[in-house]
C-alpha cells in the first residue's frame, strides 16, 4: 500500500523536525502496522526498518492486552529503560493507521515527546 | 512367557478395585501386561498417602507409587485422579511399564558387555517410511542420539524382531551409523530423575489429552 | 502447576494461526493486522504472536505460541522460542521457493535446533508436489540436520496432533 508522495514527504519532515528540535531524541520512525518503515529520521547507528518491525509488534501486543482486559483500544505503549525510553503511539496517514515510534535518551522529557507526537498526529491527519 | 507386572490398590473401595481388575484384564493397550495383586510385592501401588504404612503390600526398590487425588488437585509425579478415567490409568501403567523395561534393560547392558549402537545419518525416504506405519516413529527415535535395539523396543513397544528388521533396512540403504561401545548407565542424580519423571508424566498426560496413542 | 511451551513458526500463510486454533482449548489470542506487503497474498499477517493453550489433567498447561512469519520479526522468534519443549516449522509448498523458506527458519532457529526437538510440516502438497519431502530432507542433510518431515493439513486437528506426537517421540528418545 502506498501513501501519496506529499503525505510521505510531510511525514518525513515531521520526523526530521522532531529529531532535530527536541533534546535527546535518537530516532523517530513511522511504521505501517505490519512493520514496514514508511518515514524516519535516526541519529545514531539505528536501523529504522528494525525499529519499525519492533514497534509494530509492541503496538499489536499492547492492543491485545488492552482488549483482553476490556480497557478499550490501546493508545500508546511506553518502554522505560535505564538510559531513556521508547514511546509508541498511533497516527493516521491518508485515513490509515500507522505506528509512530520515538526512541530517546534520558535527556528527553517523556511528557514533551507525548505532546509533540500528538501535535504531529493532528497535522498529518489534516494533511 | 513374560511375567506380568503387579498393581496393588490401597484405600479404594471394592467396586473401584473390581473395575480396575476388569480394565487390567480387558484393555487391549495393556496387552495383558498387568495383574492386580492383593498383598505382597508389587511393581506399582495406588495409594492415598505415601508416608503411611502400605501393609499388606511390600515395597521393593523399583515400586512406583501412584498417588490418588481428586480431580483439580495438583500433585507432582504419577497421579490417579478420581473420579477416574480408564484411559488415564492405562496411560500411567504403560508409562510405568516402559520405565520398568528401561531399568531392567540397563541392568542387562551392564553385564552383557559391548552393545551395538545405531544413529540415523540421513532421514529415510518417504517411500521407505511408507512401507510400515511404525517405521517413522522408529526413525524419529534413531534421529535423537544413539540407540540400541533394546532402546527401540522400549520406546516403540514394538518387538525386537520388528526393530531389527527396520534397522536392517536402514543399514542396507546406508542410512545409519553403527557404533560398538560398552554401554555405561548414566549415573542419575535425584534431581535429574525427578525431572525426567515429571517430563514423562507431562508427555503421558498430553498424549491422553490429545488422544494420541 | 507446570507450564510447557510449544512454538509454531514458518512462512506467512503456512497455517501457524490455524494450527493453534485447531487444538487450543479456547480461541487463540492473535495479533493480526492488515498486510501491506504485496508479495504476500494475504489480507492479514501476524506481527506479534498467536497464543493458545491446552490444560492437562494434573493442572499443568501447554502454551502454544505462533511466531510472525516474516524474517523482519525474527526478534520475536528469539523471544518466543525460549524454553520451548518443541518447535514446529510449517512450510507452504505452494510458494515459489519452499526450500528457501525452510532455510530461513533453519537459520533463524539455528541455536535452538542443536537441542530442541523440531518437526517440519509441509502443507498443500496434494496440489503442489514439488519440492518433494525427500527434497526437503536432502536440503536439511546438507546442513547436518536430520529432522522428521511430514505432509500436513493444519485445518485438521489430527494432523496437528501428529506433529506434536513426533515432538513427543523425540523428547522421549532423549530421555532414555
Amino acid at each position: 500500500m502506498s501513501i501519496p508522495d506529499y503525505i510521505a514527504n510531510a511525514a518525513k519532515d515531521e520526523c526530521n523536525n522532531l529529531l532535530s528540535e527536541q533534546n535527546g531524541i535518537l530516532a523517530v520512525v513511522i511504521a505501517s502496522i505490519d512493520g514496514f518503515d514508511v518515514a524516519s529520521s535516526v541519529s545514531k547507528m539505528l536501523d529504522p526498518s528494525r525499529i519499525a518491525a519492533m514497534a509494530s509488534s509492541i503496538a499489536a501486543i499492547g492492543s491485545v492486552v488492552t482488549q483482553e482486559v476490556s480497557l478499550g483500544s490501546s493508545k500508546s505503549v511506553t518502554v522505560n529503560t535505564e538510559d531513556g525510553f521508547v514511546y509508541i503511539t498511533y497516527l493516521e496517514l491518508a485515513g490509515v493507521n500507522y505506528v509512530l515510534n520515538v526512541v530517546a535518551d534520558k535527556t528527553a522529557i517523556l511528557a514533551q515527546v507525548i505532546y509533540r507526537c500528538g501535535e504531529i498526529g493532528k497535522r498529518l491527519k489534516n494533511n | 512367557m513374560e511375567v506380568k507386572l503387579r498393581l496393588g490398590c490401597l484405600g479404594l473401595i471394592k467396586p473401584e478395585v473390581d473395575l480396575i481388575r476388569t480394565i487390567l484384564r480387558t484393555s487391549s493397550r495393556l496387552e495383558g501386561n498387568w495383574a492386580l495383586v492383593e498383598s505382597g510385592e508389587c511393581d506399582a501401588l495406588l495409594v492415598y498417602n505415601a508416608e503411611k504404612s502400605v501393609a499388606p503390600f511390600v515395597m521393593k526398590p523399583g515400586t512406583q507409587l501412584i498417588i490418588i487425588r481428586r480431580r483439580g488437585e495438583v500433585h507432582p509425579g504419577l497421579v490417579f485422579y478420581k473420579p477416574f478415567r480408564a484411559d488415564e490409568l492405562v496411560d500411567t501403567l504403560i508409562l510405568i511399564k516402559a520405565n520398568f523395561g528401561a531399568s531392567t534393560i540397563a541392568t542387562v547392558s551392564e553385564t552383557s558387555g559391548p552393545q551395538k549402537l545405531y544413529r540415523l545419518k540421513k532421514w529415510p525416504s518417504t517411500n521407505l517410511l511408507s512401507r510400515h506405519k511404525n517405521f517413522m516413529l522408529l526413525a524419529v527415535y534413531l534421529s535423537r542420539g544413539t540407540k540400541t535395539i533394546e532402546n527401540l523396543v522400549t520406546l516403540s513397544g514394538q518387538s525386537e524382531k520388528f526393530c531389527q528388521q527396520f534397522l536392517q533396512i536402514l543399514i542396507e540403504n546406508e542410512l545409519v551409523v553403527e557404533e560398538k561401545r560398552t554401554v555405561v548407565p548414566a549415573s542419575a542424580t535425584q534431581v535429574g530423575v525427578r525431572q525426567v519423571e515429571t517430563k514423562k508424566t507431562f508427555l503421558s498426560l498430553l498424549k491422553s489429552r490429545l488422544g494420541i496413542s | 502447576m507446570r507450564e510447557y511451551k510449544l512454538v509454531f513458526t514458518g512462512t506467512t500463510g503456512a497455517g501457524k494461526t490455524t494450527a493453534i486454533a485447531a487444538i487450543s482449548e479456547a480461541a487463540p489470542i492473535r495479533t493480526d493486522v492488515a498486510n501491506t506487503d504485496t508479495t504476500i497474498d494475504k489480507a492479514s499477517t501476524t506481527v506479534g504472536l498467536d497464543f493458545g493453550q491446552i490444560s492437562l489433567a494434573n493442572g499443568d498447561r501447554l502454551r502454544l505460541f505462533g511466531t510472525p512469519g516474516q524474517v523482519r520479526f525474527d526478534f520475536m522468534w528469539k523471544i518466543l522460542v525460549r524454553d520451548a519443549f518443541g518447535i514446529i516449522i510449517l512450510i507452504d509448498n505452494s510458494r515459489p521457493d519452499p526450500l528457501a523458506d525452510l532455510n530461513l527458519y533453519i537459520n533463524g532457529f539455528e541455536q535452538e535446533l542443536l537441542t530442541t526437538p523440531c518437526v517440519i510440516g509441509v502443507g498443500r502438497t496434494e496440489a503442489h508436489s514439488h519440492p518433494s519431502l525427500d527434497d526437503f530432507s536432502i536440503a536439511l542433510e546438507k546442513q547436518n540436520l536430520i529432522l522428521p518431515i511430514i505432509p500436513v493439513d493444519v485445518r485438521n486437528a489430527d494432523d496437528v496432533n501428529m506433529l506434536i506426537g513426533i515432538l513427543m517421540a523425540q523428547t522421549e528418545a532423549e530421555m532414555i
